[in-house]
């Protein structure tokens, strides 16, 4: 677990003639705690100190005021080499080792741990299987690889020494959309099976709905609000959340809902027998038990229908609009049926 | 430098960086200093080609009469550059190392610009200066072309060194390097190009500046050329003059493939073209 209690920080702003400016306020007594084996996502507008807060965790910045633990020790007392050996850190601009192959990139924190040949070997070989990578990529440079696949080298290199804490500062920032959601989507994946302690850093809604189990949003060097991503949709709390989050807001929560999870099927609805025979729909395609509320949303508009057949667990059922505009709402209460996790 | 990585990956690069050294790519890499360097032990060797090739445009006028023979003089500069190139190596890059540190201050800008002052005084008048102090022969040109050769080294590894992208620093002590390790395993080898131009430069200047050494006595290259200026024989100078050039160009072609070596390590072969066309099958 990770806490910050009441910390700030300020950084020395260049004012007029070289002097010393007044100081700029990065963090103005923030308090978080990012719990165990969960993605926590610092969201807020640039300058809001969301990296600010990240950086904190692994001393590559002191806080002014304030204590940071980890794990219910004082950072301070923390050596910070160790403690960085053994926190994960994925950064924007990657910053892969031009010089190193990508084994030897992602080998870096393993080797100053002092493993073996062997192990590394085998380690490295895991991790580039783990990002889906393949394993003819161990002897090329960075500079043989395109931006996503530079960007799965430094997520391996973040997990390299399997450590229990992530840090990362949007990672996946600089990628081209397409890729961005792609790297997502693998990074949901391995952090369902990995169960790090993640915290997160980013300005983007989308990405933030779509991994957070916690949101935290800051403004000005303060934490707003902060809560599950549902709860946040039911009550964002303040105006300033409310705007920031926006109308979208709703709509990126249906790329979390199961469409399987808000079909009806036969028997079980009020409809009953009628949707045994609507599901075959003038023959659309039904959607996979993968689809997201969001993709079914998308197949709506982009071929012109209120309703889609869905494959779901217990066979083929029946996905209305209705259902979809319900189901982020629906759900922000009960905290039902978010198949996805 | 991290050659002693432990990774089963290395290995097969290993491979390909053997076949990278083999052949033809070899040869397209280090032919210029090949042939330069031919051509410099050609110049020294049979230079009574060239006379003879030239005879009917050039005559000589006096027949060298230095007791030392062209090999021996070439032999000496070699030695004489070699020497002084490796003491100012020797001399610069723990002292630009030392400067780069954080904790170094005001002592970088103090070195910085001793280093540049000995680089703008001229060898002549260096020279004038020595000589009366230490003598005539090797020591005064030796001591001389130290000097020169200490600022580009220095400059240039203490360049190499402050510039290490932000980012590079960043992931580097993110990932638990602590100051030796930065410096040992990311800045040196990202500065490594640099600092090799820095030798080259030091190299080159000081092969020419090295001619001098004949005026006081030291040897080398440049007594016929300073025997021939004395008598007006062109062929005199010449005998000096063109294995001095090829040296310098050897000298220089050769850091400067060693650069390229340096620069582009793992780059070039698996080119854009396998990357790009891959590149669409694997994320769709």
């Amino acid at each position: 677990m990770l806490e910050a209690r009441g910390v700030r920080k300020s950084f020395p702003r260049a004012g007029a003639r070289g002097k010393a400016g007044p100081a700029e306020r990065a963090l103005d007594g923030v308090s978080a705690v990012f719990p165990t084996g969960e993605l926590s996502v610092l969201l807020g507008p640039s300058g809001s100190g969301k990296s600010t807060l990240l950086r904190l965790f692994n001393r590559l910045l002191e806080p002014d005021e304030g204590v940071l633990l980890v794990d219910g020790a004082d950072a301070r007392g923390l050596d910070p080499v160790t403690l960085r050996r053994n926190t994960g850190y994925a950064i924007q601009g990657v910053g892969l080792f031009p010089h190193m192959s990508v084994a030897e990139n992602i080998a870096v924190v393993p080797r100053l741990l002092g493993w073996d040949r062997d192990r590394i070997g085998r380690r490295v070989r895991e991790l580039l299987e783990a990002v889906r990578l393949p394993a003819s990529f161990a002897s090329r440079r960075p500079r043989e690889l395109s931006g996503g696949e530079a960007q799965r080298v430094g997520v391996a290199r973040a997990l390299a020494a399997d450590p229990p804490v992530l840090l990362m500062d949007e990672p996946f920032g600089a990628l081209d959309a397409l890729t961005r959601e792609a790297l997502q989507v693998e990074f949901a994946r391995i952090q369902g099976r990995l169960r790090k302690t993640v915290v997160f850093v980013t300005h983007d809604l989308a990405e933030a709905v779509l991994l957070a189990d916690r949101l935290f949003i800051l403004r000005e060097g303060r934490l707003l609000r902060s809560g599950s991503p549902r709860e946040l949709l039911a009550a964002a709390g303040d105006d300033f959340v409310a705007d920031f989050l926006g109308a979208r807001f709703g709509i990126e929560m249906l790329g979390r809902e199961s469409a399987a999870a808000a079909a009806e099927y036969a028997g079980s609805g009020p409809a009953g027998g009628l949707i045994a025979s609507a599901a075959d729909l003038g023959g659309a395609a039904p959607l996979g038990p993968e689809a997201s509320l969001r993709d079914a949303l998308a197949r709506m508009i982009a071929e012109g229908r209120t309703a889609l057949p869905v494959e779901g667990p217990r066979g083929r059922g029946l996905l209305r609009i209705e259902a979809i505009a319900l189901a982020g709402r629906a759900a922000a209460g009960a905290g039902g049926n978010d198949a996805r996790r | 430098m991290h050659g002693a990585t432990a990774i089963d990956g290395a290995a097969a690069a290993g491979v390909r960086s053997v076949a990278q050294w083999s052949g033809l790519a070899f040869l397209r890499r280090w032919w210029p200093p090949l042939v330069l360097a031919l051509l410099f032990v050609l110049s020294v060797s049979r230079f009574d080609l060239l006379e003879t090739a030239l005879g009917p445009l050039l005559r000589r006028k006096t027949v060298f009469a230095a007791r030392e023979r062209l090999g021996v003089l070439a032999l000496q500069h070699l030695g004489l550059v070699a020497a002084t190139g490796a003491a100012s190596f020797l001399a610069a890059f723990p002292l630009a190392v030392a400067a780069a540190r954080r904790e170094a201050g005001a002592l970088r800008d103090l070195l910085l610009g001793a280093a540049s002052f000995a680089e703008t005084f001229p060898t002549v008048a260096l020279m004038a200066l020595l000589v009366p102090a230490v003598g005539y022969g090797f020591l005064p040109v030796g001591i001389a072309l130290f000097l020169y050769g200490l600022l580009p080294v220095f400059r240039n590894t203490l360049v190499g060194l402050e510039s290490t992208p932000p980012e590079l620093v960043e992931a580097a002590l993110g990932c638990g390097m602590n100051e030796g390790e930065l410096l040992r395993l990311v800045r040196l080898p990202v500065a490594a190009p640099l600092v090799l131009e820095g030798l080259r430069v030091s190299l080159v200047v000081n092969i020419a500046a090295g001619a001098v050494g004949a005026a006081v006595g030291a040897g080398g290259l440049g007594v016929p050329i300073v025997s021939g200026l004395r008598a007006f024989d062109p062929v005199l100078i010449l005998e000096g003059a063109l294995p001095l050039a090829l040296l310098a160009l050897a000298a220089d072609s050769f850091l400067r493939a060693l650069e390229a070596g340096l620069a582009g390590r793992g780059s070039g072969r698996a080119g854009r073209q396998t990357r790009d066309s891959r590149k669409g099958a694997k994320h769709p």
